[in-house]
């Protein structure tokens, strides 16, 4: 816009020039008008110079990881002149924004003289023209001497689906350092890392040097190399290179350069196109064999167990992964199945983006040939009608959702309440709710997991992981499920405890249950099916008390789910704040809900209400008591 | 018909097809015609917008042909193929561009873009000859055949 008026401006002064000239008389006149023009003309130039940021090159940037063409990779600039429509939906995508240089296009977050405290540290946001500021106790005082307070620019910038994550520059080689805030799109706020994350109220979160040179490079860029260097275990050096910031074209595809090399030729290009042959210069996941397509996006959407030996370690610090599309990643790393943060204790994975490590374990991709591509497709097809952003959520292929499932398993598809036994427009009927429910945790909420199974209530009993029925059906026992599940489709009857037979299931989850679970719930109570199938009236006390929760993120999704409720959509309480402001929440929102005056209704009395309508503080307090206190952290 | 009247006749129906198909284009631009518009069909887009400048462009330059061009008397043969040339050079190019992009394959046009190139070498040799042409009669080679005939007429006689 801008050098669009200044070439409107150019034109103006030209016009004014040539009418002076021409309404002028005398040859000295007209030298004086042309002269005017001239200095207007140089006037404006030099202002324009002078008042433009300076451009610096990429590879003369110190203070954060640059983008290095190597290794026979490209960037995707390269792709876009053949393939302008898998351009085009890869751009937007929310795999390409994944890491970006801090730049007003990519800086979603306020900085516009914000001031934040954290755990009585103070930072303050600014912004400075097209530059982005934080001012801080100085991250790396311990490791090298400096000034107690610093003032370091935003330079890179992660995500920009759900939440937006920020690095500073450090000073210390191409080092940079993750901001202890988050913005949270949706909500247009501030949250501190633990508000995001499954994190104890005991893990100190401060303004950490280092972690992307090591951690989010694997997955975060295209082709990234560390370039490390360490004298022990300190960390001496880095020089990290990537090829593209974000997951690009070749992330997925593999290094292109052979395949922009062959392709220059129009006779080979007519020759491939006229073929039903698969190009054998670039990799195409859709045409892999399965295992090696669900591979291609496991590498980033899995856990891995990586060889790590001091050959392995130094290729890696060196020249990154050694893993192409379309190679046996299993040569390098092995898919991890058990462990005590990310999974389940009989090992599926409990945290979103490991999609990889439960579809390794269900049937249908073991036993049914499914790949990541059965339900999602990364470029969105041509004549799919949905907007963009709607494709992008989740990158999700264009059909109902059953007609995934149905693809394999058509039989069920004629009469599906037959099988399902839910009503056929419901959402119980929907393959995906009693197959896929929300058991994993990632981004603030319960998400699906990809282990491809059938409910069981044994499964509940010996992980805690909710089973679908009692996820949906919240205001139900273990012992209701078992009931129904044994009757509808013969599956064993468990041995359950009192609880099991006469609590539901999810108010124990909410009350006794692990951080982990706590934070399901919490989501869960505000998933309009369950809602829908449950009631919601009851559900407030229970949100209430996940408003006081230890856990920053509980909280958070608890009043998320709160504001789903009538009455409450515009509650809104401090996440960060002291323990009397949470307990003041908490008593805020059960004052709204009695001022609603709740009718509860009959027979709620596995969600601990009584026959008199009011919540059984007895039974509630020993079950608070009963909580499962251990540690939960749950990396993304 | 002679030269000059084949190209002016050649030219101006060319301007009038190619100006139509930009007409058409920009109708597509209007309502958004997805055929021409989609990013899928960035090559197709490409291709047709090729086809209206490359049209109206040569056709203008048969205009041009006919416009100035010069030879010496009893001398057209050089002149009758370089009108020749270019028009089937205003023919084969932007046709080649046109059904190279109705009938794209994938991100490269359709086999019809045989066409330009064939198109571009007759160009090339259609100005090349008329420039010789020109040069012939600035050098005394003759009178200059007016605009519209291929004979001289009396005040290039006098001239």
């Amino acid at each position: 816009m801008s050098s669009e008026l200044q070439a409107l401006g150019a034109a103006a002064a030209l016009a004014a020039a040539v009418l002076a000239a021409r309404c002028l008389r005398g040859e000295r006149a007209r030298l004086l008008a042309g002269a005017g023009f001239a200095g207007l003309v140089a006037v404006a130039s030099v202002w324009a110079v002078a008042t433009s940021p300076p451009h610096v090159p990429e590879d003369q940037v110190a203070s954060r990881p640059i983008e290095v063409q190597a290794g026979g990779y490209v960037t995707s600039s390269k792709c876009r002149a053949c393939h302008p429509h898998e351009y085009a939906t890869w751009h937007d995508s929310y795999h390409r924004t994944m890491t970006r240089r801090a730049e007003p296009e990519s800086v979603l977050g306020d900085f516009n003289d914000v001031r934040l405290t954290l755990e009585g540290k103070q930072y303050h946001l600014q912004r400075d023209g097209d530059e982005f500021w934080v001012e801080m106790d100085n991250p790396i005082r311990s490791i090298v001497p400096g000034p107690a307070k610093v003032r370091e620019r935003i330079v890179m910038t992660t995500g920009s689906h759900q939440l937006q994550a920020y690095w500073f520059e450090t000073g210390f080689t191409r080092t940079t350092g993750l901001f202890p805030f988050t913005w949270q799109i949706e909500e247009q706020r501030w949250i501190s890392r633990r508000s995001a994350f499954v994190m104890p109220p005991s893990d100190p979160i401060d303004a950490s040097p280092g972690t992307w040179t090591f951690i989010c490079l694997k997955c975060h860029a295209t082709h990234a190399r560390p370039r490390v260097e360490f004298e022990g275990n300190t960390l001496t050096r880095s020089d990290t290179h990537v090829a593209e910031f974000g997951i690009a074209c070749e992330s997925c595809h593999g290094p292109a350069a052979n395949h922009v090399e062959a392709n220059q030729s129009p006779t080979r290009r007519y020759a491939q196109s006229l073929s039903s042959e698969p190009d054998p210069t670039i990799v195409n996941p859709a045409h892999l064999a399965p295992l090696r397509s669900t591979e291609v996006c496991g590498q980033c959407h899995g856990v891995f167990d990586y060889f790590v030996d001091e050959r392995h370690m130094r290729t890696w610090f060196r020249d990154g992964f050694v893993y192409r599309p379309g190679g046996e990643l299993g040569k390098y790393r092995t898919a991890k199945l058990t462990g005590e943060e990310q999974f389940w204790p009989d090992g599926l994975v409990r945290t979103a983006g490991r999609e990889y490590n439960a579809m390794l374990g269900s049937a249908c991709h073991d036993r049914g040939h499914m790949t990541c591509l059965s339900c999602h497709v990364l470029h969105q097809p041509v004549g799919d009608t949905r907007p963009h952003r709607v494709w992008a959520d989740d990158q999700l292929r264009d059909l109902d959702g059953d007609q995934t499932c149905l693809q394999c398993h058509a039989k069920y598809g004629a009469d599906i309440a037959a099988h399902s036994h839910h009503a056929a427009a419901s959402e119980g009927s929907r393959c995906q709710n009693c197959h896929m429910p929300h058991t994993t945790y990632g981004l603030m909420k319960g998400v699906r997991t990809h282990r491809i199974a059938s409910p069981t209530v044994q499964s509940t009993l010996a992980t805690g992981r909710p089973n679908a029925c009692n996820q949906c059906h919240l205001d139900q026992t273990l012992a209701w499920t078992a009931t129904w599940l044994h009757a509808w489709y013969g599956t064993e009857q468990p041995t359950l405890s009192t609880d099991d037979r006469q609590i539901a299931a999810s108010v124990r989850w909410i009350l006794a249950g692990d951080a982990a679970q706590r934070a399901l719930m919490a989501w869960s109570l505000g998933w309009a099916p369950a809602r829908a199938a449950s009631g919601s009236v009851w559900t407030v006390p229970y949100l209430a008390e996940l408003l006081d929760d230890p856990y920053e993120v509980v909280r958070l999704i608890a009043e998320r789910s709160l504001r789903t409720l009538p009455g409450f959509d515009a509650f809104r309480h401090d996440l960060i704040g002291p323990a009397e402001a949470r307990r003041a929440a908490k008593a805020a929102a059960l004052s709204i809900w009695q001022q609603q005056g709740p009718a509860i209704g009959r027979d709620r009395q596995q969600v601990l209400f009584g026959p008199d309508g009011n919540l059984r503080g007895d039974e509630f307090a020993r079950l608070l008591r009963a909580r499962n206190l251990r540690l939960v952290r749950l990396f993304e | 018909m002679d030269v000059m009247e084949r190209n002016r006749s050649f030219g101006w129906w060319c301007l009038l097809c190619w100006l139509t198909l930009g007409m058409l284009l920009e109708a597509m631009h209007g309502f958004k015609v997805g055929w021409y518009l989609d990013v899928v069909n960035e090559p197709r887009r490409l291709q047709l917008t090729l086809a209206h400048s490359h049209g109206t462009l040569l056709a203008i330059v048969n205009l041009v042909f006919v416009a100035t061009a010069r030879a010496p008397t009893g001398q057209t043969r050089s002149l009758d193929r370089a009108g020749a040339c270019l028009r089937w050079a205003g023919l084969l190019m932007p046709m080649g561009f046109l059904l190279g992009g109705v009938f794209a394959i994938g991100p490269d046009p359709g086999f019809a873009i045989a066409l330009v190139p064939i198109g571009g070498f007759l160009l090339f040799t259609g100005v090349l000859l008329t420039l010789r042409s020109l040069r012939a009669s600035a050098a005394g080679g003759g009178p200059v055949p007016p605009v519209g005939s291929a004979k001289p007429d009396k005040s290039a006689k006098q001239a």
